[in-house]
């Protein structure tokens, strides 16, 4: 595997604000590769340095190996599908997918044209729509357009900036799957831009967490959803519980964390950065029960359900533990007698020491 | 009790028709009133036969439209008609890039910028085409500059010829043309510019390709608003052609104003709105139709 696009000590500043602060990355050859984070981290300007639609102002961009800080966009092998699709209104769809190999393909027969459109209209499944002008196609159609424009040429790299958005959610589901599809027919590397983190989560080979120009965290979903290594990561990726404290050595031995609180917390870690650490903790690890089950759990805590949420295949509780601290648990539905505690019960929340996650800062 | 005000609204809600035709009157009006029944009253005088001293003798006649036949309205005609697409072609040379100018790099300043391009529409009409009579003079700055500077011994004559009615005619009418050509590239979309530059588009490919299509509207409204006034012009002919220049509008006006021959003078109006209508109408189609519209929006 080698890298198509590499970032190296890449800055990018608007007038007084830092839009990517020293941004190192590397691409590999072929994956689906997601940047996520809030709007206004600097995930689409990422995107467009890659495009050239923007030029850095410290660093250097390496498309295939080369430095392109001074290509212009027109000469790069990289195509963007925008986030309004900016398919071109005065022209049919068959027009739109060929704009960019007319440019690419001079000297290229009528027939090579409309064969090679047509091919890349039949990757997205709308052959038949090359006399259609955009405005009569629906939303879904017009993302496919717009992702056959920027297949039809090849380019090393595809970038889809906020691509589902404007869909309602059933068809979002169905491009997501769509978009997985086409990947993998065409083995071009994407960079998918989202602020979705479960989209992210379903389709990438890899993620970056984007914030305030920064990235945060570049690993696969599994290690960015359980291992999340700060606490921005944690939070971004659906609600967490965090507890920040010192760590204490047990008199068996043990490590324990132990928060301004009082609270008293098991932990299984080698602490990386001296005595005071951040834990964190997904909501889904942390049990709800009343005593009679028995359930044992290395750490456990009385407390009071403040509130319950109904989410279908989970229950969702707020807990407030005995010393103040407020605790997200959720539990599966299919634990009929934990998810039907009302407000006002009296619980205990438990987990084990190794569902805890460090956090580095 | 329901007051009269709510009985009014509710018997509108129900008649739908009645409700569309109180809406529309105003716009019914005004077109009536300001529009068609000028023209009629215009076609009606066509049919009259002028008397003694400009009277004018409620006789019908055909006459004046056996008088119109004429050979030189027609070479008048066609005079006016190279002047004024001439015009055309010049605001749009001169328009375009200002309007592109102002819409992409005017930022903050847009609207002073726009109200620059309409701000001579403050001034009276006449006064500045006595300006522009001072300036193509003999002893104006442009003689007189380009003598200081050696380039000529003698004045070149800018005044009273073709030249100075085109001049006269592209600076009155260019904000005509600047307008909607600014309003159509404003709207254009900056992101299919950059859809065009990373499809792989140079910049001059992204201007033929995308922005110049996409504002084809602005040109033909903008077209269309220089043209139609340009070609009966009377005043810029009348001041800065002198008797050399003779214009269709100017023909008209000598008609009505100069013979007091107010028939004669409706039925050459009528013509020149025909003639005018009948070349407009390819390119109205062209800018008119909805597919046009829907390119526009």
């Amino acid at each position: 595997m080698s890298a198509t696009v590499e970032f190296r000590h890449v800055t990018k500043r608007f007038g007084d604000i830092l839009a990517l602060q020293d941004i190192s990355l590397c691409l590999e050859n072929g994956e689906f590769f997601s940047v996520i984070g809030p709007s206004g981290c600097g995930k689409t300007t990422l995107l467009k340095l890659i495009g050239g639609l923007l030029t850095p102002d410290a660093g250097e961009i390496l498309i295939d190996g080369k430095v392109v800080n001074d290509i212009p966009s027109y000469r790069r092998s990289s195509n963007i599908v925008f986030q309004n699709y900016a398919l071109f209104p005065h022209l049919n769809v068959f027009e739109n997918v060929a704009f960019g190999l007319r440019l690419q393909m001079t000297g290229a027969t009528a027939s090579e044209l409309r064969h090679k459109a047509d091919k890349a209209l039949g990757v997205v499944r709308l052959e038949d729509f090359g006399d259609r002008m955009p405005g009569q196609l629906s939303g879904g159609q017009q993302q496919r357009v717009a992702v056959a424009r920027a297949l039809v040429l090849r380019p090393k790299v595809i970038m889809l900036d906020e691509p589902l958005a404007a869909l309602d959610r059933k068809l979002r589901k169905e491009m997501q799957a769509e978009l997985r599809r086409i990947h993998q027919e065409v083995g071009i590397t994407f960079v998918y831009v989202t602020h979705d983190h479960e989209v992210a989560m379903s389709m990438s080979d890899r993620l970056a967490v984007m914030d305030h120009g920064i990235i945060e965290q570049v690993g696969d979903p599994d290690t960015i959803y359980h291992r999340p290594q700060t606490r921005f990561v944690a939070e971004f990726m659906g609600a967490s519980n965090i507890f920040e404290g010192e760590i204490a050595e047990q008199t068996d031995g043990a490590r324990a964390l132990r928060t301004a609180s009082g609270l008293t917390i098991d932990v299984d870690i080698d602490p990386s950065s001296g005595k005071t650490m951040c834990l964190s903790l997904r909501p889904e690890l942390i049990d709800v029960y009343t005593p009679d089950l028995g359930i044992p759990h290395q750490n456990q805590y009385q407390g009071e359900i403040v509130s319950r949420i109904f989410l279908g295949n989970a229950v969702e509780y707020v807990v407030r533990l005995e010393t103040d601290d407020i605790i997200l648990s959720r539990v599966p539905s299919r634990q009929l007698r934990q998810s039907a505690y009302k407000p006002g019960d009296r619980v205990t929340a438990g987990w084990n020491r190794d569902c805890c996650n460090e956090l580095k800062h | 009790m329901t007051s009269l005000r709510n009985r009014l609204l509710l018997y509108l809600r129900r008649h739908e028709r009645v409700k569309i035709g109180v809406l529309l009157a105003p716009t019914t009006f005004w077109v009536v009133a300001f529009t068609l029944l000028p023209i009629l009253i215009v076609l009606y005088y066509s049919f009259l036969t002028s008397g003694l001293w400009g009277m004018v003798v409620h006789e019908l006649t055909l006459d004046n439209y056996r008088e119109i036949i004429d050979p030189l309205f027609f070479k008048l005609f066609l005079r006016s008609f190279l002047l004024a697409a001439v015009t055309v072609v010049l605001c749009l040379a001169a328009g375009y890039p200002l309007a592109y100018w102002i819409a992409f790099y005017g930022g903050r300043y847009k609207p002073f910028l726009v109200f620059l391009v309409i701000l001579p529409f403050w001034s009276s009409y006449l006064v500045r085409l006595y300006a522009w009579m001072t300036i193509l003079s003999d002893h104006g700055i442009i003689n007189s500059g380009l003598q200081l500077i050696g380039l000529i011994s003698e004045p070149i004559p800018l005044l009273h010829n073709e030249f100075a009615v085109v001049v006269g005619l592209t600076y009155t009418y260019l904000p005509m043309m600047t307008l909607p050509l600014y309003a159509s590239l404003e709207r254009l979309d900056r992101r299919l510019l950059d859809a065009a530059a990373d499809l792989g588009a140079a910049p001059a490919t992204q201007f033929a390709r995308v922005t110049l299509p996409l504002t084809r509207g602005g040109i033909i409204s903008g077209s269309v608003l220089v043209f139609v006034p340009a070609i009966g012009e009377f005043l810029v002919p009348d001041l800065l052609g002198g008797a050399k220049v003779m214009m269709i509008g100017k023909f008209i006006t000598m008609k009505f104003v100069g013979l007091r021959d107010w028939p004669l003078g409706s039925a050459f109006s009528l013509l020149l709105m025909v003639l005018v209508l009948l070349v407009l109408v390819p390119y109205l189609r062209a800018g008119g139709s909805p597919k046009a519209f829907e390119e526009q929006l």
